[in-house]
């Protein structure tokens, strides 16, 4: 899967939310859901994208996660990896006129722990 | 207040056994999402962006001190320490947690309170008049006759699985106050020459895509016939409603689609046939109205004086609390006695967001003040709907306290705003921060006295759950590629002169919508006759014309 350091529109994640916690996560390099969105797997290719659709039914069936989807990414100068949409930079933090809920108010890092 | 008997107790707690039991088969595996989504829809249990999302219904928007310190106390358990207040006068909590939530609907129904039917489509909460039972020009407490739709509704086993959702809202004055036409079913309380208590019954109102004023189908229909007429209207549209196109589904496109006065033969038809075969069945017998009406009955209030020194003395030392006796009190029906509205709107706050210390104390101060009786209302506000003019100072500065005495009611920073994209799955655009920034630039109260009457009504999407249609000034959120942009329509108007706004010209951008708004603002205040002359006035006046202008120039 791609490491880029360069800003690229077309890069894909996938995203869900936590059956339990209904937090927001996303599929990460480590081959888990990670709370962080800068864990995120990024896909660039049209392979790497059909396997990352791929892992979408497996979510589905399973009972760890709610709604998976792919959605669209970009790499800052920095590495850092920003959601593109508006409503997906809102998931990632939480909602711009509370800015002590959500992710923004203290981000935990890592793999989930569904009885947190 | 009503209160539940063996049945309904037993219906409700049923339910939340039953939940409890298909969230333990999710949660181990035993069930998919898919299978349990609808189930879980039916209890009121959504997913919004960040989290679960769970909708509570408050029939007919009336509660109790006890309830709302319940919701309190839900909103401090489990979820983050506050609830939002909806155009459907119901609560909503913005973050519980999937395995919570059962033990969340376990202690709503101690207080029988519960989340069915607040999702699906269904016959969803009943809603009415926030000034029921209080105000002196209605024609009877029309929550008597929206709790016995409530008993009709609940799980009526042929309407559980409508063509789409499905509205009903009761008026019982002249003055509409919940939205009565913008309703899939819209049921005004009337009296006729002979001087019967009756009917008027208006069809296929709503909002959404496809704003539609309702049409009267029946001007009287006597008390006895009520639910025979509307099971005739259900059952007319259960079989001609769209199911193959979820844009097409509401009564108000099969009104539409088939005619008003075709429309109108059916349901007449129908409405022979069950009067034939099932009156018996559903007859509301007078001694039913009346069991349910006696849980209506008049609080004890106290003789008193229609004038009060001790309010009038306040309002001459406190400027604030006479701004707030201004725009927050209306008449009540019984000398010496108010309704008070409390505005969930405070500077810079969000609309219809209550803290559990706010609902708290207003749980105490309608315990000590009003009867233990609260309001919701569709406009995101609570109403204590019994309050002595005596004590009505002291209950300002309680509120006051709590940044809940804000003296704004009916005017400009009294918005409806929908949670938009901060918090909603569907959304187009973010509504709240726009509110925000109106709010922010209408912060001078005198000023929002001195333009008078204004409704502003913001939607995150063409739902318009935040009922931009009927905003004197709507605002609707729009995605243009991936950056959100907000459509102003002005004169709508959700009372009994309803109407719908028009769009007067190209949207805004998000940074542009307060200067735009201020701009409307001004263009009324610089042009109106006089102070007399409401926004809605004007605008009805000149039209669309010298807003443009003064919003595009010659663009
Ligand atoms: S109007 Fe749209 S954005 Fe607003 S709450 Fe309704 S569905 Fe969500």
């Amino acid at each position: 899967m791609a490491n880029m350091n360069t800003k690229h529109a077309a890069l894909q994640a996938l995203t869900a939310n936590l059956l339990l916690s209904g937090d927001v996560v996303y599929w990460s390099c480590r081959g888990d859901w990670s709370l962080n969105i800068q864990d995120a797997l990024l896909a660039a290719t049209e392979d790497e994208v059909a396997i990352l659709e791929a892992r979408i039914p497996v979510e589905e069936n399973g009972n760890d996660v709610v709604a998976p989807y792919l959605f669209p990414v970009e790499r800052d100068e920095d590495g850092t990896i920003q959601a593109i949409s508006q409503r997906e930079v809102i998931r990632a933090k939480g909602p711009t006129i509370r800015t002590d809920l959500g992710k923004q108010s203290g981000l935990r890092p890592g793999p989930v722990d569904q009885a947190a | 207040m009503y209160q539940y008997d063996q049945f309904d107790n037993g219906l409700v707690s049923e339910r939340v056994d039953q939940f409890r039991g298909q969230v333990e088969r999710r949660t181990a595996g035993n069930v998919l999402e898919e299978e349990f989504r609808p189930h879980r829809l039916m209890n009121g249990l959504y997913l919004q962006l960040h989290a679960y999302m769970l909708r509570v219904a408050v029939p007919y928007g009336t509660l109790n001190g006890g309830q709302m310190r319940m919701l309190a106390d839900c909103a401090r358990k489990y979820d983050k320490g506050y609830g939002h207040f909806t155009t459907r006068q119901n609560i909503q909590f913005n973050w519980p947690r999937l395995d919570d939530v059962s033990e969340l609907l376990k202690d709503l129904s101690e207080v029988e309170m519960h989340a069915i039917q607040t999702s699906g489509n269904c016959i969803r909460n009943i809603t009415t008049d926030q000034y029921a039972g209080a105000t002196p020009d209605e024609v009877e407490d029309p929550r008597i006759t929206g709790e016995v739709l409530r008993q009709w509704s609940t799980f009526h086993p042929e309407f559980s699985f409508l063509p789409r959702k499905f509205k009903i809202a009761i008026t019982a004055t002249e003055n509409d106050r919940a939205a009565m036409r913008f309703h899939d079913i819209g049921i005004e309380i009337v009296k006729n020459d002979a001087g019967d208590i009756g009917y008027a019954v208006w069809v296929g109102g709503g909002q959404g895509r496809t704003p539609v004023i309702a049409k009267k189908l029946n001007s009287f229909v006597p008390r006895q016939d009520l639910i025979c007429y509307l099971e005739a209207v259900l059952r007319t549209y259960n079989m001609l409603g769209r199911r193959d196109n979820l844009y097409k589904a509401r009564i108000k496109i099969t009104v539409n689609e088939t005619g008003v006065e075709e429309f109108t033969r059916l349901v007449d038809e129908e409405f022979a046939a069950v009067k034939q075969h099932a009156y018996e069945q559903f007859r509301l017998r007078d001694e039913e109205f009346s069991r349910v009406a006696a849980f209506f009955s008049d609080p004890a209030y106290e003789s008193l004086a229609a004038t009060s020194s001790t309010f009038e003395d306040a309002k001459a030392k406190d400027t604030r609390f006479a701004a707030w006796a201004a725009t927050n009190i209306a008449p009540h029906k019984v000398p010496g006695y108010a309704i008070a509205n409390i505005s969930l709107k405070p500077a810079g706050g969000i609309p219809g967001d209550a803290t559990s210390e706010q609902m708290d104390l207003v749980a105490d101060l309608a315990d000590r003040y009003s009867f233990s009786d609260i309001r919701v209302t569709h406009e995101q506000n609570l109403v204590l709907p019994h309050v002595k003019f005596d004590d009505l100072y002291a209950l300002w500065q309680a509120l006051d306290h709590i940044d809940l005495g804000t003296a704004n009611l009916g005017l400009v920073t009294d918005m409806i705003v929908c949670p938009g994209l901060d918090y909603c799955n569907l959304a187009n655009a973010r509504s709240i921060p726009v509110g925000q920034m109106i709010d922010a630039r209408f912060a001078d109260l005198n000023r929002q006295h001195d333009i008078g009457e204004l409704k502003v009504k913001i939607s995150g999407c063409i739902n318009a759950c935040g009922h931009h249609h009927v905003g004197h000034i709507g605002i609707l959120g729009v995605d243009k590629k991936g950056t959100e942009y907000y459509q102003i329509t002005l004169g709508g108007s959700a009372d009994e002169n309803a109407a719908v706004g028009k769009i007067v010209g190209r949207a805004f951008g998000y940074d542009e919508v307060a200067d735009a708004v201020e701009t409307v603002v001004t263009t009324y205040v610089n042009g109106r006759d006089s102070k007399e002359e409401t926004f809605l006035s004007y605008v009805g006046r000149v039209g669309l014309g010298p807003f443009k202008e003064a919003l595009y120039g010659s663009e």
